[in-house]
């Protein structure tokens, strides 16, 4: 495909705009500009392929070969990056095989172990089709709950939907069926005890309400269709998913919390030796801002190197001639033509080597004359210049340079004393073919001892513009040190020379560059490494602009810059002196550095440095020293080392650690991923099609309250929870029903609930069934498509998701209690009614415990709309919480040392005297029990005086005076199968004021209550233990009980609901008034 | 017709004067011709863009990359003759020397001696560029600036002008041309400063190498197109020797064996100080066929033969073309 014109035109814009280091001139852009243009205008299709735009450009904005081929690249870059990319990729892989050979063992390992790793994980949490169904249903056994004295004043409720009474609802009572009228009126029995009633109509759901619900109004909803989940598209829930790619991704973010770890760490730049060729990385270095010789001064050289030079020619000057001939009297005398032509120039120079900083600074010189049109040949040698080498490479020996170059004018640049032999100071054997060039200079900082026959100037702009004056001149430069004149290359090397004088060399070195020029010297040993383009930026930095020129100059004439390296002795000591200046030097190196960019053409300044620390090289000869780039591992960094900027970190790239880590990582998400279709595979072979179904309430009442509760909880506006932690599940839920119910802690314990195995596992998941969706219990709303949704939720959960299901089916419905009506504290009544010692302030005062005890009784209230019914329940409070607990524990499972449980023969080993020894079972048995067998003794309250159980009877007042005094008073102990199950007090008229001794009792026990007139009784429940107080009327005596729950009750009871016994809850039978 | 032998050079006997002996035909001679030329496909759009733009196109190249070959090959593929017209730059040619030469002796000489022609424009010789030029003027346009035996076909024309080795010249003579190839204009001030301005429409086509001896002013590249000829591989050279040689196969023994040998003499693997080029291999292979060497054989079954005609690709000084065979010898041994 033809790239658009508007991306070459990109490509172009992005050309010149500088970044890519490709110059080109103004006319060549237009030249482009234009071929783009008539290109577009031909049959482009036809006669371009597109691979041709780039061959089709590169002639107009090429000039050299060197152009050419970096245009290729840039091209190529710019359309073609990633095959770039790659192809960088293959080279470096090429040049580094014995690396990658070296890690690649490393890297398929570790790729491997991972692989297996998360494979393996993945079976194992893939859920598999379950094998077999086990459906086991357990009841949770119900506390026993006891009622009030209640008392029904209105008989039947009304139902209705949409302030509309619902005809022919049905009322499910006790067995038996009542349908409403036209009114929607259902008749209630004015004795019916409390319970559970439902109601049901044909399209409405069941309500399930308490009894006695009077004078109130049950309002039946519609059920609500269902939307159902799609079978087979629907993504597996977001949370159990998320879990399990959490589990799966937790190594993976291990890895990158360590790379974050290891990326945190400064870096630095050190220099290290390295055993093996190391893989260096080149970084193109910012642009200069300046020039660094002024434009003006190089424009003025130029020009003066310029100047045309006369010369003859092979041409007839045909005018001189005639005029010539004619003085000569018509005798052929030609003349030639003289001609002006520019000069043109060779220089040889000396490169140390390639990285010579003198050299760098006259190619730049020399740049910069070229671009102002001044032709300069330039040629390299090496310490000998008889044999000189081009850029390329290409070696040529003078003379062969004085064939090609005949003409040229010769600047040789080299230290004038190499020129001489040391001993003769007679001009060395090269010297003498550079006597072929009519026109030649020396350019050195230094003058030779003795003329060399031709003029010298340094090697400086200053230097070529005294050599393009007409009378050359000596170069007036400092005295250049001493110390450095002979063998300059012992202070190159990595160890101090011992007989050197460092200071004194220090000290011709400052007089010789100045003290600008030393600054700049120290500030080069800064970096590990010296490199042109650094001591070019800290010169523009530290520098004057005047003196920048003349001191790099100088300064690199100095061997370590001509040899590019300088030891470390030297570099701890000019560091040592830097002084107040060194952190505005490592400042300004710091910015130098940040401005690298990576990728580069070779035509831009470049700086190498190696990613990574090298290896370990013992035993092995250290090739060279390299910058190299390392962790500076949280230690501070050391004078020699500079710190890198942070985003340099992306060479760690090149680690082998890194590139291992990031298999892993690129690993783990295919593994995510592939574990995630693969749970959607599953599920979508194991869906089913689904169909649209109401959900149904459960029919058993104990599930339907909660399913209700759960409801309403769920839809009433404004009666949501808000927060997360407080969302509904069954400890609320159950709180609630034991609210409605009156039940304590309706599953007791969790494993007489739970079914084998998991949700995946069971056969059926209905509604108002309870489930363990994570960690939390919530009940089952509705069930399609092999599919549950919960209360608080519009997300169909898959059973696989569901941990364990209760199955509340075969759960009793507990018996009722009176309840308040929502303006008291129903909290209290609860309390006392349940035995379970509430938080208390005092009467009436009680504070809820919780939020879900509020909800509770939003929800009641919801629930519950006997707004008009009277008071049926009496009101008691804790009054003193601590003597309350110390009876309890006392009478918590018995009657202090005598506890339910034990045999006759132990009970009446207590007694003094004891009952007649005649044996279990000559024990007479009690009638009111019937049918069940229940045998009892009993002994009058001043015979067991002395007994343990006396003395904790003693504490509460009403027994005093009875045991005192008492003969017709009496206790009686009631065994089932020779277990005491009861303990039954009579107080007769020998208890003395019998009114105030249950108000005693009462008020020992801590409780204080708020009889009603008509009180009978009290009946509570206290840990196991159930103790009630009939009061007894005249001759009758009052009956104190204590008795442990569950245990058989005598039918004649009034405490017992049974139909036979009712009449003794009647209200009508009312007591004496106290 | 047969072709003589070599002659025995070794032989004493000197042939009597007046009957040299006769000399086969050269193994060039027929075979340098355009038709035969491939050029590189980047050339090819240097050529598309340099006729778009009507520039002038810079060829540089290793020697013997076909850098002049180009030119003429353009031109027979325009059918504008079957060469280019070319000038071969020098070291002491000027700009004036691209258009004219003015043969200012036999004129004074003429003037002195009243002999011969009295007209400058006799003697005026029309170099490349300006040949090129006045072709593409209408002849009745420019009689009076036509020498004697110029040819021109009346109606004006296009042409094709090599400036060859534009390095050697002078500095100052591609700064001299900047107008006259931008413009296509030259003056003869012998003829009266008599202006010649190619016809847009037919303004000829200029082609310059240069074997990059030397920078060319920038002021000059600028107005230039330029390619640089890429060194051909193996492949390219096995295209080249079908289409230059002819007769051969890049699947024959003896065409394997020196593209092979031509591709590690070019290599970095011997130190060669001339390495050979296209040009080299071709005279070399004419060579080897000249010499009765049969395709199906291997250099190594030919070694005297191959090491006789190696000093046509082995022309560096100090480039010992035997060793240059037995180190190429010694990798096919050894792969």
């Amino acid at each position: 495909m033809i790239p658009k014109e508007l991306s070459i035109a990109e490509f172009l814009d992005w050309l010149r705009d500088g970044h890519s280091g490709f110059e080109a001139s103004d006319q060549q852009y237009l030249a482009a500009r234009e071929l783009i243009k008539r290109l577009l205008e031909s049959d482009t299709e036809k006669i371009f392929p597109a691979a041709a735009w780039s061959r089709l450009l590169a002639p107009v904005l090429c000039s050299s070969q060197t152009q050419q081929s970096e245009f290729y690249d840039l091209f190529d870059k710019w359309f073609h990056k990633p095959k770039l990319e790659n192809e960088t990729a293959a080279q470096n892989s090429q040049r580094t095989p014995a690396k990658w050979n070296q890690d690649r063992w490393l890297y398929s390992l570790a790729v491997l172990t991972f692989a297996i790793v998360v494979g393996w994980t993945i079976v194992r949490i893939l859920p598999k089709p379950p094998k077999h169904i086990v459906v086991t249903t357990t009841p949770g056994s119900l506390t026993t709950a006891s009622k009030n004295y209640v008392e029904l004043t209105n008989v039947g409720i009304r139902v209705e939907f949409a302030d509309a009474p619902v005809g022919y609802a049905k009322l499910s009572y006790d067995g038996l069926t009542k349908s409403s009228d036209h009114d929607g009126f259902i008749a209630l029995p004015k004795s019916a005890p409390a319970t559970y009633l439902q109601v049901t109509a044909d399209g409405f759901r069941p309500a399930v309400v308490p009894f006695p619900k009077t004078n109130g109004v049950v309002v039946l909803t519609r059920p609500t269709p269902v939307t159902l989940p799609r079978a087979d598209g629907r993504w597996l829930s977001t949370y159990g998913t998320g879990l399990r790619i959490a589990l799966m991704a937790l190594p993976s973010l291990l890895f990158i919390l360590w790379l974050i770890q290891r990326w945190r760490r400064a870096l630095e730049l050190r220099r290290w030796e390295s055993a093996m060729e190391p893989r260096m990385r080149r970084l193109g270095t910012p642009p200069r801002k300046e020039p660094l010789f002024p434009t003006s001064e190089i424009r003025k050289l130029a020009t003066a190197l310029r100047r045309r030079r006369s010369e003859e020619s092979a041409e007839l000057d045909v005018s001189g001639t005639v005029e010539k001939t004619c003085h000569e009297y018509g005798w052929f005398s030609p003349v030639y033509a003289k001609r002006t032509s520019e000069p043109e120039y060779l220089f040889v120079g000396e490169r140390k080597n390639l990285l010579d900083q003198q050299a760098r600074l006259q190619d730049e010189l020399l740049s910069r004359l070229r671009d102002h049109d001044v032709f300069v040949q330039r040629y390299y040698f090496q310490s000998d210049p008889s044999i000189c080498s081009d850029l390329k490479g290409d070696v040529y020996s003078l003379n062969e340079l004085a064939v090609m170059h005949p003409h040229y004018e010769l600047w040789l640049a080299l230290d004038s004393g190499a020129c001489l032999e040391p001993v003769s100071g007679e001009p060395k054997a090269w010297f003498t073919p550079l006597e072929q060039w009519r026109e030649r200079a020396l350019l050195s900082f230094t003058q030779p001892r003795t003329s060399l026959g031709m003029p010298v100037a340094a090697p400086t702009r200053r230097g070529l513009e005294s050599l393009a004056g007409d009378s050359p001149h000596r170069v007036a430069v400092k005295p250049y040190p001493k110390l450095l004149l002979d063998h300059p290359e012992r202070w190159v090397q990595r160890v101090e020379p011992p007989e050197a004088n460092t200071p004194q060399l220090e000290l011709q070195v400052l007089l010789y560059l100045g003290k600008e020029g030393y600054l700049l010297l120290q500030a080069c040993a800064v970096y590990p490494a010296l490199a042109w383009n650094i001591t070019l930026a800290l010169a523009a930095e530290l520098l004057p602009a005047d003196q920048r020129e003349d001191v790099l100059g100088k300064l690199s004439s100095l061997p370590w810059f001509r040899h590019s390296t300088m030891p470390d002795w030297l570099r701890v000591r000019l560091l040592g002196r830097l002084g107040s200046n060194e952190p505005r030097v490592r400042l300004a190196l710091r910015n130098f550095l940040d401005q690298t960019k990576v990728g580069t053409s070779e035509k831009k300044e470049t700086l190498d440095i190696v990613p990574g620390k090298p290896m370990q090289s013992q035993g092995r000869l250290a090739l060279e020293d390299h910058v190299f780039l390392s962790f500076a591992s949280g230690r501070r960094l050391d004078k020699l080392s500079v710190e890198a900027p942070r985003k340099w970190s992306k060479f760690l790239r090149d680690s082998a650690y890194l590139r291992i880590s990031l298999a892993l990582l690129s690993m783990a998400v295919i593994w995510l991923v592939l574990g995630r279709m693969l749970l959607e595979l599953n599920h979508w072979l194991h869906a089913q099609p689904g169909q649209l179904v109401t959900p149904e309430p459960p029919s058993n009442p104990f599930a339907a309250e909660l399913y209700i509760v759960a409801k309403a909880l769920d839809t009433t506006p404004g009666r949501g929870l808000s927060s997360k932690s407080e969302e509904p599940d069954l400890i609320l839920y159950s709180r609630i029903a034991s609210d409605v119910l009156g039940v304590k802690n309706p599953f007791p314990t969790e494993t007489s609930l739970r079914l084998s195995g998991r949700a995946s596992d069971q056969a059926e998941i209905r509604p108002g069934m309870v489930v363990d969706y994570r960690g939390r219990l919530q009940i089952v709303e509705a069930v399609a498509n092999g599919k549950a949704k919960l209360f608080h939720s519009d997300i169909w959960r898959s059973p696989l998701e569901l941990n364990t299901v209760y199955d509340l089916s075969g759960m009793a419905m507990p018996p009722h209690v009176a309840l308040t009506p929502p303006s008291n504290n129903p909290r209290s009544d609860i309390s006392a009614v349940s035995g379970t010692p509430a938080n208390n302030n005092g009467a009436g005062t009680s504070a809820l415990p919780s939020r879900s005890g509020q909800v509770a009784q939003s929800v009641l209230s919801a629930v519950i709309s006997a707004e008009n019914g009277p008071p049926v329940a009496t009101r008691v409070s804790v009054a003193s919480p601590r003597l309350f607990d110390d009876t309890s524990k006392k009478l918590s499972d018995g009657v202090g040392e005598l506890q339910f449980g034990m045999s006759w023969t132990q009970v009446n080993e207590k007694l003094n005297p004891q009952f007649r020894d005649s044996g279990y079972q000559g024990l007479p048995i009690a009638g009111e029990f019937a049918p069940t067998e229940v045998r009892y003794m009993w002994v009058r309250l001043s015979q067991i005086q002395g007994t343990e159980f006396a003395n904790y009877l003693s504490l509460f007042k009403p027994f005093q005076p009875c045991m005192q005094n008492g003969s017709q008073s009496y206790i009686v102990f009631l065994f089932q199968n020779d277990q005491l199950i009861r303990v039954s007090s009579r107080f007769f008229n020998d208890c003395p004021d019998r009114d105030q001794l249950f108000k005693d009792f009462v008020s020992d026990l801590g409780l204080r209550i708020d009889f009603p007139p008509d009180t009978k009784g009290v009946n509570f429940t206290i840990g196991r233990t159930n103790v009630s107080w009939l009061l007894g009327t005249d001759p009758n005596p009052d009956t104190l009980d204590i008795w442990k729950v569950g245990s058989s009750v005598p039918t004649t009871d009034i405490f017992n609901p049974t139909e036979s016994n009712r009449h003794y809850a009647s209200p009508t039978t009312s007591a004496k008034p106290r | 017709m047969n072709t003589p032998p070599l002659p025995d050079l070794e032989n004493d006997t000197q042939l009597p004067p007046g009957r040299p002996v006769e000399l086969p035909e050269s193994a060039r001679s027929g075979r340098n011709t355009s038709q035969g030329y491939l050029p590189d496909p980047g050339l090819l759009d240097a050529f598309r863009v340099m006729l778009l733009l009507r520039r002038p196109l810079l060829i540089t190249g290793e020697p013997g990359t076909g850098k002049t070959q180009a030119a003429n090959y353009l031109s027979w593929k325009l059918g504008l003759g079957e060469k280019a017209l070319r000038f071969d730059a020098k070291t002491t040619s000027s700009a004036r020397d691209l258009f004219y030469n003015y043969n200012s002796i036999g004129r004074f000489h003429a003037a002195q001696t009243r002999e011969g022609s009295q007209k400058s424009v006799d003697y005026i010789q029309f170099t490349a560029l300006g040949t090129a030029i006045l072709r593409a003027i209408p002849r009745e346009e420019v009689l009076d600036a036509l020498p004697p035996g110029f040819e021109h076909q009346g109606p004006p024309a296009q042409s094709v002008v090599l400036i060859d080795e534009v390095d050697k010249a002078p500095r100052d003579f591609p700064n001299d041309l900047l107008n006259e190839l931008e413009n296509m204009v030259f003056h003869i001030p012998e003829l009266g400063n008599r202006e010649l301005r190619a016809e847009a429409k037919f303004q000829p086509l200029v082609i310059l190498t240069s074997n990059s001896e030397k920078n060319l002013p920038s002021a000059f590249l600028r107005r230039c197109i330029f390619f640089h000829i890429p060194k051909p591989g193996k492949e390219q050279f096995a295209r080249i020797l079908e289409s230059r040689v002819g007769g051969l196969k890049a699947t024959d023994p003896l065409v394997e064996d020196i593209l092979d040998l031509i591709t590690f003499a070019r290599s970095s693997d011997v130190e060669l100080n001339k390495r050979p080029a296209t040009a080299e291999l071709i005279d070399f292979v004419l060579v080897l066929r000249s010499l009765g060497v049969n395709l199906d054989q291997r250099i190594k079954d030919i070694e005297p033969t191959v090491l006789a005609s190696l000093c046509t690709l082995v022309k560096g000084e100090g480039d010992d073309k035997a060793e240059l065979l037995k180190a190429w010898l010694r990798t096919q041994e050894t792969s």
